[in-house]
């Protein structure tokens, strides 16, 4: 009597350990050590963007309610032109290091892989593509160019980013852009297949 | 004298032939009126050709507001831009006071959220209410957690009481062969559409008109030509309604009480599509009082519409 109350009890805990989502990761090693470190890595050079962001925006007139659009596109340019002078050296991988390019990369191969990979393709597949554009930090995304909607799948998955960045398809690549100066901070090439 | 008797017939067949459709909605003392465009934002000729058509049917039809389903300036946003393509072909309605709510497309600059007259106030999404109608303008080029857990909110704390309006760029039903519906998007919203009981849905993106029958209760309306259009775009889907891809669009709608009423306009000022929608009032919810009668909306070519609570199918 008493061994099947025992064995009745570690089964519970094993189904309730099993049910959260955590629990499931552990077990199973969804997530594994290396990707920990390289989504760390990740939001500690995200976090220092914003707050380079930040700086950039502190150091400009703040837009008001009634301003038109000379006054919109004139502090666009003064933002895209203060970061610029604030990351002159900027270069590819300075956000999307290797250690969080592989955990990036390897997230969107399970997004790809998984029962939604249809629809999150067909997403990705309607952009329009662009162009004799060639990717590169501290570049401004053309104006007159339309953008790939990120599937919302994705976006599920991704590591959530401040309001200062978006991240943004662009062809093979996935990119951060920064939102308001709609210029690139950084991106992975050849992230999407 | 012969020649200027005909040059004055063919001017006037012509201006018959291009005048507005009788609008169809019952224009109710106190009622919320709008249009919706979308896709309109090129400067050409059809998006002022469009414009025109709804400055005329401002003036037997007087909407306080134009909600904009996207695609708002292509092709750049500097501040000729701005000028080419909004406030010059929409400029006898900004000055008659009506305000534009826009939402934002695959073309348009984040930083059109700034821009005053589109009344979004720095947001890529925002809420607000006219009357007993609320509206929820969405971002579908990058519905992220945040934004979902915003609309959640959003939309439980607006309370069942009142119409519930989406609208964002993307169109989760569409029968457009070019973009056709966004079903990855479909997979987050619609949960969250059922679930508060939003009631209608307004889309572009997709160069057609196109109103769908309802999903789950829901309406759903693309209306992404007012200024860009797809002629012969649509494929034949078992979801349509009605669609219409052969001109340019744009909606007139009217809510009063539980009734919404809504008329389509083409480029030429011909009523392609009109009817009205009964609102059923989700039980446990406080409802305002219900409409008592639902007038038949006229179809061109004298048809009209066999009208039923939620519901409608042409006799």
């Amino acid at each position: 009597m008493r061994q099947v109350l025992v064995t009745t009890i570690v089964l519970m805990a094993l189904v309730v350990l099993v049910g959260t989502p955590t629990a499931r990761c552990a077990l199973f090693g969804k997530q594994n050590a290396s990707d920990t470190q390289g989504f760390k890595e990740f939001h500690d050079r995200v976090e220092a963007y914003e707050k380079l962001h930040k700086e950039a925006e502190k150091s400009l007139p703040k837009l008001k309610k009634k301003d038109k659009a000379e006054a919109i596109a004139a502090r666009q340019e003064a933002l895209v032109n203060k970061i610029r002078e604030l990351r002159s050296n900027a270069r590819q991988g300075d956000i999307f290091t290797p250690s969080a390019t592989e955990a990036i990369t390897r997230t969107i191969k399970a997004v790809f892989a998984g029962p939604e990979a249809r629809e999150v393709r067909k997403t990705i597949q309607a952009g329009e593509p662009l162009k004799g554009f060639e990717v590169q930090v501290n570049q401004r995304y053309p104006d007159n160019m339309p953008f790939t909607t990120v599937p919302p799948t994705l976006l599920r998955k991704l590591p959530e980013l401040p309001e200062e960045v978006v991240y943004r398809i662009l062809g093979p690549s996935l990119l951060i852009i920064d939102r308001k100066a709609n210029m690139i901070v950084d991106f992975i090439p050849n992230a999407i297949h | 004298m012969r020649r200027s008797l005909v040059a004055i017939a063919i001017l006037t067949l012509f201006s018959l032939s291009h005048s507005i459709a009788q609008v169809t909605a019952p224009l109710k003392p106190g009622s919320v009126r709008m249009a919706v465009i979308g896709d309109m934002g090129t400067g050409d000729a059809p998006q002022y050709e469009v414009s025109q058509k709804m400055a005329e049917a401002h003036a037997t039809f007087p909407f306080d507001f134009v909600i904009m389903v996207g695609d708002n300036i292509y092709g750049g946003s500097t501040p000729k831009d701005f000028e080419n393509k909004f406030s010059i072909p929409y400029k006898p309605l900004l000055d008659a006071g009506v305000k534009f709510y826009a939402c934002l497309g695959n073309h348009d600059n984040v930083n059109e959220s700034f821009y005053a007259p589109y009344n979004m106030n720095g947001s890529a999404y925002y809420t607000f209410k006219k009357g007993n109608v609320h509206f929820f303008a969405l971002n579908s080029n990058y519905m992220d957690p945040k934004q979902l857990a915003w609309l959640e909110n959003e939309l439980k704390s607006a309370g069942d009481k009142d119409w519930k309006i989406c609208y964002f760029h993307h169109p989760l039903f569409s029968s457009g062969k070019t973009h056709g519906s966004s079903t990855d998007l479909r997979k987050v919203l619609e949960p969250l559409f059922i679930k508060y009981h939003v009631d209608v849905v307004f889309a572009g993106h997709d160069h057609v008109y196109e109103r769908v029958k309802p999903q789950n209760g829901i309406y759903y309306f693309t209306e992404g030509a007012s200024g860009q259009l797809r002629a012969g775009d649509l494929r034949q889907s078992s979801f349509t309604a009605k669609g219409y891809d052969s001109d340019n669009t744009f909606m007139l709608v009217e809510f009063a009480d539980n009734q919404m009423n809504f008329q389509t306009i083409s480029r030429k000022g011909q009523s392609v599509d009109s009817g009205a929608i009964q609102r059923q009032v989700p039980s446990g919810a406080n409802p305002s009082p219900q409409a008592l009668y639902v007038p038949g909306a006229q179809l061109p070519g004298g048809q009209s519409w066999a009208l039923r609570a939620n519901e409608l199918s042409p006799p």
